[in-house]
């Protein structure tokens, strides 16, 4: 059995390359992320990075919702459902 | 170009009782389906449906105890007409809070759901969590559906709210949520309101299992959730609960 692999004890500090146009602009619009308009450039980027994961993981959301709706979309059976319940909500009662 | 969720279109018919409709469903179901979840409005309101409405600033309710599904494909007759323009913010927060009141929604999503099986005569009119044969058939076959609107309305109204079920699609997504040991899917998206003669009542007619488990009520309740975009209701009724991602 190999070694579990280590986790980082710490709040995680890595070094990284920041686009130059993303460390010009985004600690000038603290507000933009949510951020107070005093936030440090360190928060900005963070909060940049939290967003950006939060959107990674929401895009993944929607094509699975997407995906799951299209396939309910061409389902016979529903097709069928869906034009008697129609018909008889058009002939009353409810509406 | 398709029917948006917020937004109110005339009937495309006279109707009735009801002159309009604002649209519920979340807008990626709108875009992708042919049938999509409404609410009627409403100039009168009949005493049952009065704690459910919520009324426009140029007359007429929009009635959240009548959720119903119309198909809005091309060789359907039409329903919804011209757009009305979008309700406000506050009106479809009113809305969309009577919306899972009336459904239970803010309980049936806490940690631990109870909703206490109340006394219903299940052969005098659909009960709340039981599975009835109802709608036209379909093949010669009625489909099962589950009651999802409250009892005392059922028996007042001579009308009942149920989400379908289905054996035939099986996709994992909280809308179609598994009932019944995972032998069925809950149809969430397509929940609609019906008649009582169009629900089979008598013992003889009831299929089995006779009734969902509170923990499936539990999952239809998120799946409604879901489809008809509630997140925000419920972060608003139930404290301490923020909106989930949708």
């Amino acid at each position: 059995m190999g070694r579990a692999q280590r986790q980082p004890t710490t709040v995680g500090r890595v070094s990284l390359s920041v686009p130059p146009e993303i460390q010009r602009e985004a600690p000038k619009h603290p507000e933009l992320v949510g951020l107070a308009k005093d936030a440090s450039r360190s928060k900005v980027l963070e909060q940049l990075i939290r967003l950006g994961w939060d959107a990674v993981l929401q895009a993944k959301r929607d094509r699975e919702q997407l995906a799951a709706y299209a396939a309910y979309e061409s389902d016979p059976e529903r097709q069928a459902v869906a034009r008697a319940d129609h018909e008889q909500l058009v002939r009353g009662g409810v509406l | 170009m398709p029917f948006l969720r917020g937004v109110i279109y005339a009937a495309a018919q006279q109707l009735p009782g009801t002159e309009a409709f604002l649209v519920i469903t979340n807008d990626r179901w709108n875009q992708t389906m042919s049938q999509i979840g409404v609410l009627p409005v409403r100039r009168d309101v009949p005493e049952h449906d009065t704690p459910y409405s919520t009324p426009l600033p140029d007359g007429g309710q929009i009635v959240a105890s009548r959720l119903v599904a119309p198909d809005i494909g091309p060789r359907a007759t039409p329903l919804l007409g011209l757009s009305r323009g979008s309700a406000t913010e506050e009106v479809l927060a009113a809305v969309e809070d009577k919306l899972v009141l009336f459904l239970q929604l803010e309980r049936l999503v806490a940690p631990a759901p109870r909703i206490p099986r109340t006394v219903g005569d299940a052969t005098r009119y659909p009960v709340w969590g039981d599975i009835y044969l109802a709608g036209s058939p379909i093949d010669g076959e009625r489909k099962r559906r589950i009651v999802v609107s409250p009892n005392a309305w059922n028996a007042l109204s001579g009308l009942a709210t149920l989400v379908r079920t289905t054996t035939a699609f099986k996709y994992d997504d909280v809308a179609f949520p598994r009932i019944q040991g995972g032998a069925a899917r809950a149809c969430c998206g397509d929940a609609t309101t019906m008649v009582h003669e169009q629900v089979r009542l008598s013992e003889r007619e009831r299929p089995y299992p006779r009734v969902a488990t509170m923990a499936e009520m539990a999952l239809v309740a998120r799946g409604l959730v879901a489809t008809h975009e509630l997140d925000r209701a419920i972060a608003r009724l139930v404290p301490g609960r923020s909106a989930p991602a949708r």
